[in-house]
């Protein structure tokens, strides 16, 4: 298949994210965009909790608002997850529910493939840990989520290079249950960044091994675009649903 | 009006949010985690068709709602049975058991 890839790593606040990862599967849905992976930042660093997940269970909602983290709800199932400006490359990759992408699991299995090759490359043995992580040594270093319309899916997720992990244990929640599962006590036990592994990190590297593990999991021919009128112009129209306390406050 | 919370842990993690008549009718459900659905809205007909129910029989036939559904990380059926135990529990009297 084509591949066109969005380098979009200047960065942008979390609800523009979020609205164009949406715009980006609404205009797959109408067929007036190619199979797209976009590669982006959050600017300035924020949270995202999943569909499911009340805010309140789901992050600290003192110590956010104490340090104006910009939080959102995404489309996308999961769990909460701290952005790092400066640690964090995020992709998102809108495709076709089709082949080995149909079955649910299996899809995540060959899109997280491109997260086990980037780190593999990189030197770090990293493995798919079911249903939407790639862990090191048990330790999660890049969590996805999917969500599907009408034959299309969006998955988006994370490769965490250098998030800063303290700022992460402070904003999110987990239930005491879910780390008793994995063998930890804490948050910061369960995750790991590619920096605490191989040291300083070379982004532009990690960025084209990145592209490359794309290509790799999805026999795919690259190449290169920038987002269009159009696509900002529908983000645009979604990005007040991602700041509405409507929206966030949901559930 | 009870309120009563189920927490459970099927490789993800959901919550129910149950807030129950004096009659031990659901009156409010919220289905909550970090789990996933395919469609995600499966779940919010759920919570639709289960308002009202007090009786095993409606609590199960709300949960058909999820039939067509992939739902990932969660034992649908373990929290079928625990929301039937909950309302039963409540009907018979009983203080609902805390999960």
């Amino acid at each position: 298949m084509k591949l066109r890839v969005i380098l979009d790593l200047e960065g942008r606040d979390a609800y523009w994210q979020m609205a164009i990862d949406e715009a980006l599967l609404q205009l797959r849905v109408r067929g007036e965009v190619e199979n797209t992976l976009r590669l982006y930042r959050f600017k300035p660093s924020a949270v995202t909790i999943g569909y499911f997940q009340r805010v309140g269970d789901a992050v600290n909602l003192e110590y956010i608002k104490a340090n104006s983290i910009d939080f959102t709800r995404r489309i996308t199932g999961g769990g909460s997850v701290y952005h790092d400006t400066n640690g964090e490359v995020t992709y998102s990759i809108v495709l076709p529910v089709q082949g080995v992408l149909t079955d649910v699991l299996e899809s995540y299995r060959v899109i997280c493939s491109a997260l086990v090759y980037t780190l593999r490359k990189l030197g770090v043995n990293a493995e798919f840990a079911p249903v939407n992580d790639v862990v090191v040594s048990g330790r999660k270093i890049s969590g996805s989520a999917q969500t599907r319309r009408m034959g299309v899916l969006l998955q988006h997720g994370t490769l965490m290079y250098a998030t800063n992990l303290d700022v992460l244990e402070k904003t999110l929640v987990a239930p005491r249950e879910k780390l008793a599962s994995k063998g930890v006590k804490s948050i910061r036990e369960r995750v790991v960044t590619l920096k605490d592994i191989i040291g300083e990190v070379d982004v532009d590297l990690l960025v084209k091994t990145f592209i490359e593990g794309f290509k790799q999991a999805l026999n795919a021919e690259i190449y290169h675009d920038e987002l269009s009128e159009k696509e900002l112009r529908v983000a645009s129209e979604l990005v007040g649903k991602y700041k509405s306390p409507e929206w966030i406050y949901k559930r | 009006m009870k309120y009563e919370s189920i927490i459970l842990r099927h490789g993800k993690t959901v919550k129910l949010d149950v807030a129950l008549s004096d009659q031990c009718e659901i009156v409010n459900v919220v289905v909550s985690g970090d789990f996933f659905a395919y469609p995600e809205d499966a779940i919010e007909k759920l919570e639709d068709k289960l308002r009202y129910c007090n009786s095993r029989e409606c609590i199960e036939n709300a949960f058909e709602a999820l039939r067509e559904a992939v739902v990932l990380g969660v034992d649908v059926k373990d929290l079928e049975n625990k929301l039937v135990e909950l309302v039963e529990k409540c009907r018979s009297g009983q203080h609902p058991a805390r999960y």
